[in-house]
């Protein structure tokens, strides 16, 4: 997860409250409901042209644990093998929870 | 078959069940996505939570009703339609609760104190080890044989104490001292000699007058009850002056007085006169022993009556 935008079409960027930068590949952040409705939708949206997203109530502490998350899906997804559990600390647990629920992964 | 992968969502639930115990303040967390980890709190959990975080009482009553119907008696009674107020079941949770903790503690309080009594009287019976003396009730010996005394039956002591008494006159000094000790006690009166230290013999009881004065119209010795010999061989002389119970006396009231210290006689042939009960040997023994009595310069063992007469 760097920091540089490199293909625009391929990365998306993921931006927090405290002004950190989360490029993520288009895949991953399509596990995310609510960041797929931002790209996905009516070019209306800035997001969508701009391949960037801001969030300014998420944490960046929150919004990595999410971007961690959205990996694992990809990653698991229509695995058969064990798929370990993916852990979260418990200090962040409440906030992580309101922000997954936000969006909607 | 894929596995479906488990949302964030419901992964940060299942966290924050399990930590429960650290939840305070949920902010601004609706009741919603609270709901499925506070189902698995316990009723002190809930209680505590609840009071951390006042707006969400009212939509927890229904998490109330589960922990009611963990007590059978509200269950049945749920059943029966009851409780279907949920703004009572906190309530009534509560009360249960402390009904149910109230009758353990008065549990436990008659336990300890059954408890408490049964250890006490185990000490109190317990053998425990003193340091020092005792002290007891008599003396060392004499509680002993205070304990003896008491013990025989009063028909038998009477019996003994007689029986001592009418041959103690028999029994030289020497045994009775050692026996004086317990027949000390009893009484003293029929004992006609004195003690071992003392050679003087005490005044005769009468009874043993009456034995002598007896003995000395008959001329009969006591053949079975002397122990030792009357007198002693020649040999040997024996500086205690022995009251020697003599065999025969004279009829011719030949008595013989002598010191007390020196014994010393005729010995071989007055020995056997004890031996013998008829009276010819007594007469043959007789005349020897007189004439040596009187041949002889030593002073002869005799027992001189008059001298009882003279101390009586």
């Amino acid at each position: 997860m760097s920091t540089n935008n490199e293909t625009p079409s391929e990365y998306v960027k993921l931006i927090s409250a405290d002004g950190f930068e989360f490029v993520i590949h288009r895949e991953a952040a399509m596990r995310s409901g609510t960041i797929k409705n931002m790209l996905v939708g009516p070019a209306q949206f800035k997001e969508s042209f701009e391949k960037e997203i801001p969030f300014r109530d998420i944490k960046a502490v929150i919004l990595e644990i999410v971007c961690r998350y959205l990996y694992y899906k990809w990653q698991y997804e229509g695995c058969t093998t064990e798929i370990p559990e993916f852990k979260v600390d418990p200090e962040v647990v409440l906030e992580t929870l309101m922000t997954a629920d936000f969006l909607e992964c | 078959m894929p596995k479906e992968i488990k949302s964030l969502v419901a992964i940060s639930q299942d966290i924050l069940a399990r930590h429960l115990e650290g939840l305070d303040d949920v902010g601004s967390t609706p009741y919603s996505l609270l709901k499925p980890a506070l189902r698995k709190a316990t009723p002190k959990q809930l209680f505590r939570i609840e009071k951390a975080n006042p707006h969400l009482r009212q939509e927890c009553n229904e998490l109330w009703l589960n922990h009611c119907l963990s007590y059978v008696d509200i269950r049945e009674a749920y059943h029966q339609g009851e409780h279907q107020d949920p703004t009572k079941w906190r309530r009534t949770y509560m009360q249960r609760f402390k009904e149910t903790e109230r009758k353990r503690e008065l549990i436990s309080a008659k336990v300890k104190k059954q408890y408490t009594k049964i250890q006490n009287e185990k000490a109190a019976k317990s053998i425990k080890v003193l340091s020092g003396y005792v002290p007891t009730q008599g003396r060392g010996s004499s509680s002993y044989d205070n304990a003896k005394r008491n013990q025989t039956s009063k028909l038998f002591q009477e019996t003994r104490r007689a029986a001592n008494r009418s041959h103690a006159m028999y029994r030289p000094t020497q045994q009775r001292s050692s026996s004086s000790i317990f027949v000390s006690n009893k009484s003293h009166r029929s004992l006609p000699l004195s003690t071992n230290i003392v050679p003087v013999s005490k005044p005769t009881s009468i009874l043993s007058k009456a034995y002598n004065n007896l003995r000395q119209q008959h001329l009969s010795p006591p053949q079975h009850f002397i122990s030792q010999p009357l007198i002693p061989p020649p040999s040997h002389r024996i500086e205690l002056p022995e009251r020697q119970v003599e065999k025969k006396h004279n009829n011719t009231n030949q008595i013989y007085m002598k010191k007390p210290t020196s014994i010393t006689t005729t010995t071989t042939t007055t020995t056997t006169p004890f031996k013998t009960t008829t009276l010819s040997k007594r007469k043959r023994l007789e005349s020897p022993i007189s004439r040596k009595e009187t041949q002889s310069r030593k002073p002869a063992a005799l027992v001189n009556y008059d001298i009882f007469k003279q101390l009586s």
